[in-house]
């Protein structure tokens, strides 16, 4: 076969790693769809710094073993090439999702819940003995989603505790645009879930992500906001 | 919305609870013994089966029959993992002024329900419906009222509606209701070689207390009392 027919840029493209080309002066010449993605969370100037710091010594390609995150975007690797000194190509390596969601074993207790319902009551709870300034951005219309309510709700008062002493809290609820995770070799939408201020305790954060990972969700801890994919599994 | 108390931390736990109705989470509602616990949980969940932690059978039982709980006394369950909560409304109500660590990995909602002392607020509201209580019981129709110094809150609402009744009673007892008190104390404590004496202490002591509370100096009250002010001065330094 005639290789030469290979659109290789179409490859790099749809790549699901990130891949950013910059030019000497760390101007992007080049990025794939992933690395727009990326982009959100982090700017040129920093992935530049990477690419200069990860670099091979000579002309050729390095690949280096090291976990960066960039919120919910974690990766395991990075790869900086260049046979020129016009450009230096930076690519990143996504690390697998937890393995627990190859695997979904229908949990005890899962009923079809409105989250809605349940992140109302958790949040009149958490407004019994606290001050804090909460703003509410929710999409009521998600559909309900399986889910083993005593265990969620247990999830979104230790959630919302840990911001106990914030001064305010933005909480989001929105189905996830083009979002999907793979359970089973089933594609499922996402539901997101973001608790975000402008500081909080994180001495019980070992706990959220235990409870999260027993309920088959992917959990994103930061210093300041606490989020979660919720799997929408309607049956 | 009807509760008996005007707590804002109160309204707020019956309208979590409220919300929560119609879920199936567990919710733990912990606090001191006697502070009305119980009472909200009757308001909210009358139709749920009710059972005592005591026994644990009956409770395993109950959750394995039922999806609608309330389990009080919950404190006397030894052993909460032998409990299954999945799929069931669950309220139990805990005596006590803490919870442990099991506890709050058991629950999915937690709530502190506080003390009289914590809500000066109900002291007011309940004093005047116990005296209610009190004066239909008793059938008073006279206007009593009782000093702070009078009521008790060791116990919460369990002693503060003793405190009342008592002291509404003796500021009502009458005469013959008092000799008949006494009649019934002295049949009890009719012991010794100078009971007359040391009994009449009783009578003597209180009717000088009052008598100083009335007429303020001692000579008054000697003339009012038909009595030596020599006698009444030996019998204040005897009795105070």
């Amino acid at each position: 076969m005639n290789t030469s027919n290979i659109d290789y840029k179409f490859l790099l493209e749809v790549d699901n790693n990130p891949l950013v080309v910059f030019n000497h002066e760390g101007k992007i010449l080049y990025l794939n769809g992933n690395a727009e993605i990326l982009m959100s969370y982090i700017s040129p100037k920093e992935i530049f710094g990477l690419a200069v710091n990860y670099a091979p010594h000579e002309y050729g390609t390095k690949t280096t073993q090291i976990e960066l995150a960039y919120n919910q975007l974690k990766f395991y690797a990075i790869n900086v090439s260049y046979n020129s000194d016009e450009w230096i190509a930076v690519r990143l390596y996504y690390r697998p999702r937890d393995k627990q969601l190859n695997k979904r074993n229908s949990s005890k207790g899962e009923i079809l819940t409105d989250i809605n319902m349940l992140l109302d009551v958790a949040i009149i709870q958490f407004k019994i003995d606290t001050n804090t300034d909460i703003r509410l951005f929710t999409d009521k219309d998600i559909p309900k989603t399986l889910l083993n309510q005593n265990s969620f709700s247990k999830l979104l008062r230790k959630s919302l505790s840990s911001f106990k002493a914030a001064s305010f809290l933005d909480i989001e609820l929105k189905l996830g645009i083009g979002e999907h995770i793979i359970i089973d070799e089933k594609k499922y939408s996402l539901i997101i879930l973001k608790f975000k201020s402008n500081g909080r305790y994180c001495n019980r954060d070992e706990e959220i992500k235990d409870l999260a990972s027993e309920l088959y969700l992917v959990s994103n801890l930061l210093e300041n906001s606490i989020e979660f994919e919720i799997p929408l599994i309607s049956k | 919305m009807f509760i008996n108390s005007n707590s804002q931390t109160i309204s707020k736990i019956y309208r979590t609870l409220q919300a929560s109705k119609e879920l199936m989470v567990s919710s733990l509602i912990y606090g001191e013994e006697f502070t009305g616990k119980k009472t909200l949980a009757k308001r909210l969940f009358e139709n749920f089966v009710w059972v005592r932690g005591e026994n644990i059978d009956d409770v395993k039982r109950a959750l394995e029959l039922n999806s609608h709980i309330v389990i009080t006394n919950f404190e006397n369950i030894g052993n909460i993992d032998l409990l299954e909560f999945e799929n069931a409304n669950v309220v139990a109500i805990y005596n006590g002024k803490t919870y442990n660590k099991r506890l709050e990995n058991k629950f999915a909602f937690i709530y502190y329900f506080p003390s009289l002392r914590e809500r000066e607020e109900d002291i007011e509201l309940f004093t005047k419906y116990y005296t209610n209580e009190a004066k239909e019981i008793f059938d008073i129709q006279e206007d009593i009222k009782i000093e702070k110094k009078e009521l008790d809150i060791s116990k919460n609402l369990k002693s503060l509606r003793s405190s009342i009744f008592k002291t509404i009673l003796f500021k009502t007892v009458k005469r013959e209701e008092l000799s008949y008190i006494m009649f019934n104390y002295f049949l009890k404590n009719y012991k010794g070689n100078n009971v007359h004496k040391e009994q009449l202490e009783i009578f003597e002591k209180a009717l000088i207390e009052a008598g100083l509370q009335i007429y303020g100096s001692q000579l008054k009250l000697s003339e009012i009392m038909g009595i030596n002010r020599n006698t009444l001065r030996k019998k204040i330094n005897e009795y105070f």
